[in-house]
């Protein structure tokens, strides 16, 4: 009996815990509703330093740097290398949110959504934020790589696209919605 | 021993008497600014809370705190009150995500199959006997009631529903009264009789406590608590997110890829 006290105790002091959780940020950060439609932005601010990431990921400039100056300067360099990665692989993932917030509302605001596809999409952004952190990881400890940075930016970008297409829709059907002779589906 | 029973007894008074003014009060609130129309269930719990203590008092007063009658009595009109606290929870889980229509399609049937298997859990993990088997239904409802307001926070939190702040009070007075009273009943299936006094005084005070939110809630609330929302064509959603989800399996891909590297 006392096993099972203290199985409902940890069990309540769970769902407290979720309860303060599932209340409390959204407040922190004041989201939008989803009837707001202004929470879709959907720019994806990663893109527009590419060029410089590449530069900066350069293999060439840190060989260089350390056949032309001391041992330090290259640790230094390389250290800021590491850094600069991980502040980009940060951005690309506040992009992801802010796509992935962008679909979750498309979802709410849907008369009819399917469990499966809904389930996919929890279940791959869990994975997604899972292995976003080995790959951060990998990044603190290893060189990092640009080939793997831009592939993922890529494709951050063309979910952008995705979304960005079906807010012109939204737009569209906000339009129609507004018209008291439309036949949307409400 | 006997003198800290009749202080209990007196703070018990005292307690009763604060929270039945205090239900009144809530509910000539809820009638002068006519919320009865859209919150029934939370209105009727609260009206049978009221006249559930009177009628308790009476029984303990007439037959003794620790009689058959009282015992009976007490428990009766406690179920009663539990199951319009539950139709009061389903409500307020419709009134704020109902026009969802959608999600809310997942949703019910995530609160069901949650508050059921917890419910069930506890109906098995509880004490069977005569005097616990009805305690044990108190802990199931509660704690299954809990867990079905915890689990419609977490999806509204998850599709970024915006909650007016005193609907979430009510829901967080809800919940929170739910949760000690699972601990309350279990702890009252453990140590029984040595607990029943204390088990009415902490039942009381966490009463009052979810009181005391449920009335700052009724308070601030507005005529029109939820927002009308307008939904979009099936077809975005249809069209819109298998693409989403396309591309997270691509992206996720990339990311093992460049793990094995």
């Amino acid at each position: 009996m006392n096993l099972v006290l203290i199985a409902l105790g940890i069990f309540v002091a769970t769902l407290l815990g979720l309860l303060v959780w599932s209340v409390g940020r959204k407040n922190a950060t004041g989201k939008s509703p989803p009837s707001q439609r202004e929470s879709l932005s959907l720019a994806c601010k990663h893109l527009t330093n590419l060029p410089q990431i590449r530069q900066a990921l350069e293999p060439g400039d840190l060989t260089y740097i350390a056949n032309r100056s001391n041992r330090a300067i290259a640790r230094t360099v390389r250290h800021e290398r590491r850094r600069i990665a991980s502040l980009y692989l940060e951005s690309l993932r506040e992009d992801f949110e802010q796509l992935i917030e962008a679909a979750q509302v498309v979802a709410s605001l849907s008369p009819k959504v399917e469990a499966g596809q809904e389930w996919k999409r929890f279940r791959l952004t869990l994975e997604f934020r899972w292995k976003y952190q080995l790959v951060r990881a990998r990044f603190t400890i290893g060189p990092p790589a640009f080939a793997a940075l831009s592939s993922l930016a890529l494709l951050v970008s063309s979910l952008a696209l995705d979304i960005e297409r079906a807010v012109a829709k939204i737009g569209e059907a906000a339009v129609l919605t507004s018209q008291p002779s439309s036949s949307a589906d409400r | 021993m006997p003198f800290a029973m009749a202080s209990m007894a007196n703070v018990l008074k005292i307690l009763w008497g604060c929270s039945l003014a205090l239900q009144l009060s809530v509910l000539l609130l809820i009638v002068a600014k006519k919320h009865y129309q859209t919150f029934p269930a939370t209105f009727s719990y609260l009206l049978i809370g009221l006249l559930q203590s009177p009628v308790v008092y009476v029984v303990y007063s007439i037959w003794g705190y620790e009689s058959w009658q009282a015992f009976r009595v007490g428990w009766i009109s406690q179920a009663i009150v539990t199951i319009i606290r539950w139709i009061a929870v389903c409500e307020l889980c419709h009134l704020i995500l109902g026009q969802f229509r959608g999600i809310w399609g997942i949703t019910w049937r995530a609160l069901a199959l949650s508050g059921g298997i917890v419910l069930l859990l506890t109906l098995l993990l509880g004490q069977h006997d005569f005097v616990r088997i009805i305690n044990t239904f108190d802990l199931g409802l509660e704690c299954s009631m809990a867990t079905v307001l915890v689990v419609f926070f977490l999806f509204a939190r998850y599709y970024r529903v915006l909650i007016h702040p005193s609907l979430q009070s009510i829901g967080i007075a809800f919940c929170l009264y739910s949760c000690f009273r699972t601990l309350n009943d279990m702890l009252l299936q453990t140590l029984l009789r040595n607990y029943a006094a204390t088990w009415n005084l902490v039942d009381e005070v966490t009463y009052l406590a979810t009181l005391v939110l449920l009335a700052s809630a009724v308070l601030a609330l507005q005529p029109r608590p939820v927002q009308k929302v307008a939904l979009l064509p099936s077809a975005v959603y249809a069209e819109f997110i298998p693409q989403v989800n396309d591309r997270l399996i691509a992206l996720n891909n990339r990311l093992s890829q460049f793990l094995k590297t």
